[in-house]
Formats: C-alpha cells, sequence, structure tokens
C-alpha cells in the first residue's frame, strides 16, 4: 500500500516545487542529470571488466598503500576527492575493486584533497575541469554509438563524467540563490561549540555549493574580511570536510550495496576525522603554527596556515583509522547487508530423513517434485499462459490460438529466486547424503538427479523460445503467429497431461503414453515435414522468420524431451521392475528416428 | 536347484521382468480401448488427429512390449 502510493506522492511534491521554485527545478534536474552521469559511469566500466582496466585496478589497488597511493595521486590529478570518491564507488558496483581497495581509495583521496588547499593558499590556482564537461559529453556520445567495445565503454565514461559535472553544475547553479543566505557572523560563539556550529555551516556550504574547494574559498574570504576568527575559520574547514562526502551519498544512491557501503565508508570516515580534529583543535594549532614556522610561513598568513591545517587533520584522520581498514569492512558489511534474494527454501530435504534409504529417497523424490512445480510457472510464463489455463482448460488448442496476451514477468531472477536455489540445495543434500545410500538405491537416486537437471535444462530453453514467442506473439503475419502457437500448443498439452497424469491413481497411471509428444514434435512438427519451407517459397513468412523458427523449434523439442523424462521418473512407476519395463517400452531417440527414417 | 538359487538366479530375474511388462501392456491396452473409443465419437478435426497419434504411439509401445515378452520367453 505505502510503496504504491509513494511515486505519486513523490511526483507530486516535484511537480508543485517545479511550479513554485525555478530553483528547486535546476537542482532536482542537477541531481537527475548526475545520477544520469553515476549509470553511464558504471556502464562504461563495465566494459572493461574482465579486460585491461581491471587488471590494472587489481594491480594498483591489491593492498592498502597501493590503494591509498590510488587516491593520493588520482585526486591530485583530478583536483576533485567527490569526483575520485564517485569512481571508486563506480569501480566497487562494477565488481572491480574490493570494499578495502575502495576504502583505501577514499583515504588516499581525502589527503589527495589536500593538495587543493595548497594550490589555493600558493598560487591562486584552482584547477576547474567542469570546463570539459561540454567537449567530455560530445565526445563520449559520438564514442558511444561506435561498435568496438573499447570504444563504447571510453564513450561511456566520458558522457558519464560529462553528465556528473553537468549536474553538479546545476546544482550549483540552483543553490546559487542560497549561497547569500550564508552570514558567518552570526554563528560566532566561543569555545566548542561555536566550533561546532561552524562546523555545521562548514557541512551546509559545501552541501549547497557542492565543492569543498569553493567552501575553503569562502573561508579565506570571509577570513580576510575579518568575518569570522581563525579558530572559527579552522571549524569551517573541518565542516568542509564532512560536507563534501554528499557528493559520494548522491552517488551510491543509483549504485549497488557495494556502492553504499563506500558512501557510509566515507561518510564515516570524514565525521570520525572532524570529530578528532575539533577535540584537538587547539594541539592541531599549536601543530600549524610550528610548522608555519618551520617553513617560513607568516603568521597572518592564514591562507597558507588553513592549508597546513587542512593537511594535518586530515593526515591525523587516515593515521588513526588506518589500521582500523579491516574492522571498518566488517562493520559496514554488517551494517549494509548484500541485499537477500527471497529464494524459496527446500520443504522435504532435511537431516532426520536420512535415516533410512527409503525416507531419503521419498524426500529427494518430493523435493525434486518441488522443483518441477516451481519450474512449471517458469515454462508456462515462459511461453505467456497462465498455469491455471494450462492446466483446467479443456481445449487448449483453441484458447492459444486466440490468445495474444504477453505476461510481463522476469525469468530470469524468477529461476534464480525459485529453480536455481532449490537445484542447488537437492544436489547439495545428495552429495552429503551419498554415504548412506546402499547400491540398490543409487539408480533412483541418479535418475532423480538426472529429472532436476533436465527440468533445469527445460527452463532454459524456455527462455531461449521467449524471447521469439512474445515477439510474434504479437506479430501482425498469422503464419509466423501460428507456427509459433503451435509450439505454445504441444509444450501446454504436454503440461496439462502431466498434471492430468498426477491426478489419477500411481497403479492407473501410464507416463509413457506421452511419448506421444515425442512423437508429434520429431515427426509431425512443420519444421521437418517441410511445412516451413512451403511457407517460405510461397512468401508466407520471411526467411528470417523461417531460421528463428527452426532454431526455436530445436529449443521446444529438447523441452519436451526433456519434460516427458522427468515426468516418467517423478509421476511413473515406483516399483523397480516396473520401472525398468516403463523404460525398456518408451520411446527413445533411436525409436522415434527409425521410424522418422522409414517415413 | 536350492530355494536360494532359484532366489537369485536369472529365472526369476526374468520372471519379474516379464510381470512387469505385462503389466504395462495390460494399461497400454486398456488405454488403446479407451483412445479407440474417444476416437470414435470424437468429432473435431483438431482432436481426432491429436487422439490418433496418441493411438499409434500405444501401438508402437505394444509393439514393442510384445517383442520383449517374447524375446524373454524365447529365453
Amino acid at each position: 500500500m505505502f510503496r504504491r502510493i509513494l511515486l505519486p506522492v513523490i511526483f507530486g511534491l516535484l511537480v508543485y516545487g517545479f511550479w513554485i521554485s525555478p530553483d528547486f527545478k535546476q537542482i532536482t534536474a542537477g541531481v537527475a542529470i548526475f545520477l544520469f552521469g553515476m549509470l553511464f559511469l558504471e556502464e562504461g566500466f563495465r566494459a572493461f571488466t574482465g579486460g585491461f582496466l581491471e587488471t590494472l585496478l587489481s594491480r594498483t589497488t591489491d593492498r592498502l598503500w597501493k590503494s591509498l597511493s590510488f587516491g593520493i595521486v588520482t585526486t591530485t590529478v583530478m583536483q576533485s576527492s567527490s569526483l575520485v570518491s564517485v569512481i571508486a564507488i563506480s569501480f566497487l558496483s562494477a565488481g572491480m575493486i574490493s570494499l578495502a581497495s575502495g576504502i583505501g581509495i577514499i583515504f588516499g583521496a581525502n589527503i589527495g584533497t589536500t593538495t587543493g588547499a595548497w594550490l589555493i593558499a600558493g598560487f591562486g590556482l584552482k584547477v576547474k575541469i567542469s570546463a570539459y564537461a561540454m567537449p567530455m559529453l560530445v565526445f563520449g556520445i559520438i564514442l558511444v554509438f561506435q561498435n568496438n567495445r573499447t570504444m563504447k565503454g571510453i564513450g561511456y565514461i566520458l558522457a558519464g563524467l560529462g553528465f556528473l559535472f553537468l549536474g553538479i553544475h546545476y546544482m550549483k547553479e540552483g543553490f546559487e540563490t542560497f549561497r547569500d543566505t550564508i552570514d558567518l557572523t552570526r554563528f560566532a560563539m566561543p569555545g566548542y561549540a561555536g566550533l561546532f556550529a561552524f562546523a555545521a555551516v562548514g557541512i551546509f556550504a559545501t552541501v549547497v555549493m557542492q565543492s569543498s574547494h569553493a567552501t575553503l574559498v569562502l573561508i579565506i574570504t570571509a577570513l580576510a574580511a575579518q568575518q569570522v576568527t581563525y579558530e572559527n575559520a579552522l571549524a569551517l574547514a573541518i565542516g568542509a570536510n564532512v560536507g563534501t562526502t554528499i557528493t559520494a551519498i548522491l552517488g551510491s544512491l543509483s549504485s549497488n550495496h557495494q556502492g553504499k557501503r563506500l558512501a557510509a565508508g566515507h561518510l564515516i570516515f570524514n565525521v570520525i576525522t572532524g570529530v578528532i580534529a575539533i577535540a584537538f583543535i587547539y594541539q592541531i594549532m599549536w601543530a600549524v603554527d610550528t610548522t608555519a614556522v618551520t617553513f617560513g610561513i607568516k603568521d597572518d598568513d592564514y591562507t597558507l596556515k588553513l592549508a597546513v591545517f587542512h593537511t594535518i587533520f586530515n593526515m591525523i584522520g587516515v593515521v588513526v583509522l588506518l589500521p582500523f581498514v579491516n574492522r571498518l569492512v566488517s562493520f559496514l558489511e554488517g551494517a549494509i547487508p548484500e541485499p537477500k534474494i527471497d529464494v524459496v527454501e527446500p520443504k522435504y530435504l532435511m537431516d532426520a530423513v536420512t535415516e533410512f534409504p527409503e525416507t531419503l529417497l521419498e524426500a529427494v523424490r518430493n523435493e525434486s517434485i518441488h522443483l518441477y512445480d516451481n519450474a512449471l510457472e517458469i515454462i508456462a510464463h515462459g511461453v505467456n499462459l497462465h498455469r491455471t489455463k494450462i492446466l483446467q482448460a479443456d481445449d487448449l488448442d483453441e484458447f492459444i490460438s486466440h490468445d495474444r496476451e504477453v505476461l510481463d514477468f522476469n525469468l530470469d531472477s524468477t529461476y534464480e529466486r525459485k529453480v536455481k536455489a532449490l537445484y542447488a540445495s537437492i544436489l547439495e543434500f545428495i552429495a552429503r547424503a551419498q554415504g548412506d545410500i546402499p547400491p540398490e538405491f543409487a539408480d533412483q537416486f541418479y535418475e532423480l538427479r538426472q529429472a532436476c537437471r533436465q527440468t533445469v535444462m527445460t527452463v532454459k530453453d524456455v527462455k531461449h523460445l521467449r524471447k521469439n514467442i512474445t515477439r510474434y506473439l504479437v506479430h501482425d503475419n498469422e503464419y509466423i503467429r501460428g507456427e509459433y502457437n503451435a509450439l505454445r500448443i504441444q509444450l501446454a498439452s504436454l503440461l496439462h497431461d502431466i498434471e492430468e497424469l498426477r491426478k489419477m491413481d500411481p497403479d492407473d497411471r501410464n507416463v509413457i503414453e506421452l511419448d506421444a509428444y515425442r512423437v508429434e514434435i520429431d515427426e509431425e512438427s512443420n519444421v521437418v515435414n517441410g511445412g516451413v519451407d512451403r511457407l517460405i517459397r510461397d512468401g508466407k513468412i520471411t526467411p528470417q522468420m523461417g531460421t528463428s523458427l527452426m532454431n526455436d523449434y530445436g529449443y521446444a523439442r529438447d523441452a519436451i524431451w526433456q519434460l516427458t523424462d522427468v515426468a516418467k521418473t517423478l509421476f511413473g512407476s515406483r516399483d523397480v521392475a516396473e520401472m525398468e519395463a516403463e523404460e525398456l517400452i518408451g520411446l527413445d531417440e533411436y525409436d522415434v528416428e527409425e521410424k522418422a527414417a522409414g517415413r | 536347484m536350492k530355494l536360494k538359487d532359484i532366489f537369485s538366479s536369472d529365472r526369476l530375474k526374468d520372471g519379474k521382468k516379464r510381470k512387469a511388462l505385462k503389466k504395462v501392456l495390460h494399461k497400454l491396452e486398456k488405454k488403446q480401448d479407451k483412445l479407440e473409443k474417444e476416437f470414435r465419437s470424437e468429432s473435431a478435426k483438431k482432436m481426432r488427429k491429436k487422439l490418433l497419434l496418441k493411438l499409434k504411439t500405444n501401438k508402437r509401445h505394444r509393439r514393442k512390449a510384445k517383442q520383449l515378452i517374447a524375446e524373454l520367453d524365447q529365453g
């Protein structure tokens, strides 16, 4: 209920915001463009997974000191710790680096960012890479349209960076009006209260301006105009260091749990560093003064002293927290767990059943039927049919021939949740119980294992089939639609008959009658009896349609042969001699091929 | 021949096999009667085609079963 109304409420609030404030529109558009840039960036890095970049990254970040150096160097070159942290989040989300390496990069970025203060203080220079946003976008998008995978990857990265800068630019523009409201003299308070208040202002100013460098410039200006005391200016710098994590937090919104862990790690590191700096502010100030004297920095050259302070307090943060990286990793992994896929648990596989081979066999059989039932849902939905329709419809031919409903469902995730996990549990259980299985039961366990494997293979065949079945279900060409419907009818009828057999008394069941479906697909199909060739010759379907049909016929055939085998094992006789008799009488590939050849 | 030897002999195994084959054959014959009745009373072309296919498959199964039983009888 809450989820259903959440999206309309958000949309309503946004529309109201757009209506009353053009600045709000600009800020939210900036956030949207920024997140879009993140998606592009991750897509770009994904193109390099398993290649050169991954090797390079794994070599340059496999040790803590290496990832630390990586963060220092890249931030010094790019002059943006936010960008480096966002890129680290992308690397991590794409599975190219470990969380510990990501934290190392973030630590390094915090040291690397202090070079910015030196550049501003020493040369009045600020490297503004956002000026490259537009060219990056243009070159990036051109490269995205290339066929070469590497070029495409570079294109995505360039365009991603371009969008990131563009997004930040719009956010800054939108917040411009708020900047004038920051009146630093209003927060003048003595002692630690003042320090915390100014740190909060520093956080706010950096969030608003989306740049700790911009905040540093503001602090230097305020210091020169004597709007703030030197002590409070340091608190502002501490706040700026915490506020700069907002970009990483924003970037992590579109990333997976690993990206969120890194953004949280970044925030924790910067907050702890900030708290340490405020707690020992007077000692750090003494260290700054001593360093200033050593390097001949004038007593009133607050700009350079701020740069010294920035460097010292970030170094302290790294030195203090470096020994706790592994603990931080464990904490983050615990605090932000990997989202659990809601997998189906085994119903019958319990240690208690391993006591006797008969109970063990029964448990594995029941679990295999459980697996089949879950697979049945995917197979039915895969061919765009509801299970209830397959099981209840009196005339499946008639119903399917006129049915054009495409079912919206995610086959892969359903397979992961309902089939793959269960199949893995069955395999694991049989492997563990191997020692308890007497030789006379071994064949039956083998058969059940085979049935499970064939069930899974059938789901995979249907996955391949689904693409064209869905495509041609809504196609205007009635001939190709008819051919695909014929495959759907055969699969659905087989599933229907299997269910009918299940309802019968085990003594009356005659599972080998399902062989009729093997004969039908191998001997009666239009693909094998030249019907498809005729359709192509008469121009009723295109050769491309014919090729697709022939390929998909293979998947449908495999599915039908496998399903009949599965049904024979799971729902056939339990008596060993009768099972053997059914197997001997049943039609195998050789029998059907022989008949087809003699036709 | 001792009783123990009779139980472990191929003759007993063949006997079990023959019994099982005959049971399946019996089921097939019952099914054949049912299918023939359905086929005679069915008027829809598609359904008749389907039933005919089932009848043909049943016939192949029965032929195979009879052949297997005959092989066992011949030893």
